[in-house]
């Protein structure tokens, strides 16, 4: 099944957003192989170049280690993957906050709102 | 990265109509490019040129720096944009066909991906259907193991599904030190394979860019870049 | 890579010209059966039932049918498996292949003029079989042997100004010529005839009544140069070889082999310098 690509922004990002997210998630654990690039470019449809691309950047950050001939590692640093899930949590929550803002709540009233439905989606 | 393919200052003219007008061109090895233009825009007519079955007004054409030829028969891989094979033929005999004429084939891979499809080799190419005969041929052009491939619009006219396995045959089976032309104009569907486009239009090249370029310097797709270049 | 070209091109054409002779082979027992029956009556002096006058007849025919169809649906044939294999969509696998247009041509024109000379070969064998029927197998008697063995030896330089082999030779080689000139004749029609883009079967009608035009004209032009006295030099003809070798037919012999030739020359250029599969 081909990944959700947004059409207006660099696919190799896009990927990296992906594979950083998929191993927030646990979908890939510490240390545990990511399949080749290959097989991963096709399983997205998208050109190995991209993913290649992707990897890179992946592995620039630390987040992905390669082994020379065996392939490519998740890092087994569970602290950089919490510190990761942490930004990517308050990038989120930022996004989140300049939207209701736009819709005109205060800091105030989008906390008591979000308890509020919090609360209403445990019962 | 080493140049692959070189087109200069080509040209192509039909009695007085001009259909590729002036092009300059160089394609590197280890791509995928999206050959991008509306219909009558000269797509086919320089792919034609490019596998040697048209016949240049003016200009150069070079594969690995040698003109088009026996040799740069070898390395180049087409699909053309319709069927063009012996339709009283099985599948196995095209196969024995072709691995007999193309040093680069490979047999077995032809014959897995037959199978992935439940397609009989000893079917008749007639009997088939017309998405099946297409199917059929872009297995045979991408068993080969060729420097470059070109696919003159392979997705036209197939529905989702049949798209999706195409994207996926290709991607599965380009090596990563080949290029693969693609020329289409059906652009949103094969945009994330492409790492480059070249947009032609009345024979003339309009704009070469990466995609990524395109995607990061106007924050668009190319699809949407193609409709604004191209807007009638 | 030649012989996997041969290879192919024969087994692409082998059915249809194996069916065709498949034809000839059976009209040819077919007429033998028959005239052989002719003849045993004929020694009988009997009344000839209607049914074998009407089996005669019919197979006679179907003998004459099918001599005229072995000639003719074989070239057309060959023609169109040219124009197919060359230059319709097919004709995008045959020049993507990585051999020389040259060779790709020479293959095609080769293998036509082989089916050729087979049907001349079956053709001769057919005739050869029709009259082991009429003579009821008389004609492997000792004494018709021995009369053609006489011929050959002894009468035929008086009448044909050379021997026999001298003679089959000529025959042999004539005839391979004109095949290859009515083969290169149609191939360099459809050769011009593809530079038409979008008309290309027109196109190669009209290449085909230019070149056959231009064939005639030269011809006259030529013979009328040469003057017909040389044909008219009835002192000087003695043999068959006289008229043979006589200097107008010796001239147009000369043309028509330049002609081949050229034909040739046009395909080969049409091939490498101008090909237009649009």
């Amino acid at each position: 099944m081909a990944w959700n690509l947004d059409s207006d922004r660099p696919i190799f990002l896009q990927i990296v957003e992906r594979i950083q997210q998929d191993i927030i998630s646990g979908k890939y654990s510490p240390g545990e192989k990511l399949p080749s690039v290959r097989d991963l470019a096709a399983e997205a449809a998208v050109n190995p170049n991209t993913m290649q691309k992707a990897f890179s950047e992946l592995e620039r950050t630390g987040l992905v280690y390669s082994v020379r001939t065996s392939g490519r590692y998740i890092t087994e640093d569970n602290t950089m993957i919490e510190e990761l899930k942490s930004s990517i949590a308050k990038e989120k929550i930022q996004e989140f906050l300049i939207l209701m803002q736009n819709l005109g709540y205060k800091n105030e009233e989008i906390l008591a709102l979000m308890s509020q439905t919090m609360k209403g989606a445990e019962q | 990265m080493s140049t692959l393919l070189e087109c200069k200052d080509l040209t192509k003219k039909y009695g007085h109509k001009t259909a590729i007008d002036h092009i300059s061109l160089a394609i590197e090895s280890g791509h995928i490019i999206g050959l991008l233009g509306p219909n009558g825009s000269g797509k086919t007519t320089l792919i034609k040129m490019i596998n040697g079955l048209l016949t240049p007004t003016s200009g150069t054409l070079y594969l690995h720096e040698q003109p088009i030829g026996v040799e740069s028969k070898k390395h180049i891989s087409y699909l053309p944009d319709h069927t063009y094979l012996n339709m009283n033929q099985r599948v196995s005999e095209v196969i024995a066909f072709f691995k007999d004429f193309y040093e680069d084939f490979d047999e077995q891979r032809a014959y897995d991906m037959l199978e992935k499809l439940h397609i009989d080799p000893r079917d008749r190419l007639k009997s088939m259907s017309k998405g099946t005969k297409e199917k059929v041929q872009l297995i045979l052009v991408m068993s080969r193991r060729a420097d470059l491939y070109i696919l003159d619009e392979p997705i036209a006219g197939v529905d989702p599904a049949a798209r999706d396995y195409i994207l996926n045959v290709i991607l599965s089976n380009y090596e990563p030190e080949a290029s693969i032309l693609i020329s289409t104009h059906l652009i949103a569907d094969i945009e994330n394979i492409l790492d480059e486009v070249i947009f032609i239009q009345n024979g003339q090249v309009r704009l070469t860019s990466s995609v990524d370029d395109i995607r990061q310097n106007q924050g668009k797709s190319v699809d949407a870049l193609f409709r604004e270049v191209f807007r009638c | 890579m030649l012989g996997k070209l041969f290879k192919y091109e024969f087994k692409n054409t082998a059915k249809v010209m194996l069916a065709i002779y498949g034809v000839l082979v059976f009209a040819t027992l077919l007429v033998s059966i028959g005239s052989s029956m002719e003849a045993m009556q004929g020694v009988n002096l009997t009344d000839v039932p209607p049914v074998v006058e009407l089996f005669f007849a019919a197979s006679v025919l179907m003998y004459v049918l099918s001599i005229f169809a072995l000639f003719t649906v074989s070239y057309v044939y060959l023609c169109i498996h040219f124009y197919k294999t060359m230059y319709s969509d097919q004709g995008y696998l045959t020049h993507t292949l990585p051999v020389k247009p040259v060779t790709l041509f020479n293959v095609k024109l080769v293998t036509s003029l082989v089916w050729m000379i087979l049907t001349a070969v079956l053709f001769a064998l057919s005739i050869f079989a029709f009259l082991i029927g009429a003579s009821r197998g008389e004609i492997f008697s000792s004494e018709v042997a021995g009369r053609m063995a006489e011929i050959i030896k002894y009468e035929f330089v008086p009448i044909f100004g050379m021997t026999f082999g001298q003679f089959l030779l000529f025959i042999i080689l004539s005839f391979i010529i004109s095949c290859l000139s009515y083969l290169l004749m149609i191939f360099a029609s459809i050769s011009i005839g593809q530079l038409f883009t979008g008309h290309k079967i027109a196109g190669s009608f009209a290449a085909g009544v230019v070149i056959y035009m231009v064939q005639q004209v030269i011809a006259t032009i030529v013979i009328l140069v040469t003057g017909f006295s040389t044909f008219l030099d009835y002192e000087k003809i003695v043999t068959f070889a006289d008229v043979l070798f006589s200097p107008a037919m010796i001239i147009s012999m000369v043309i028509s082999v330049l002609f081949t030739v050229a034909l040739y020359v046009i395909c080969i250029v049409m091939q490498t310098r101008h090909l237009n599969l649009d």
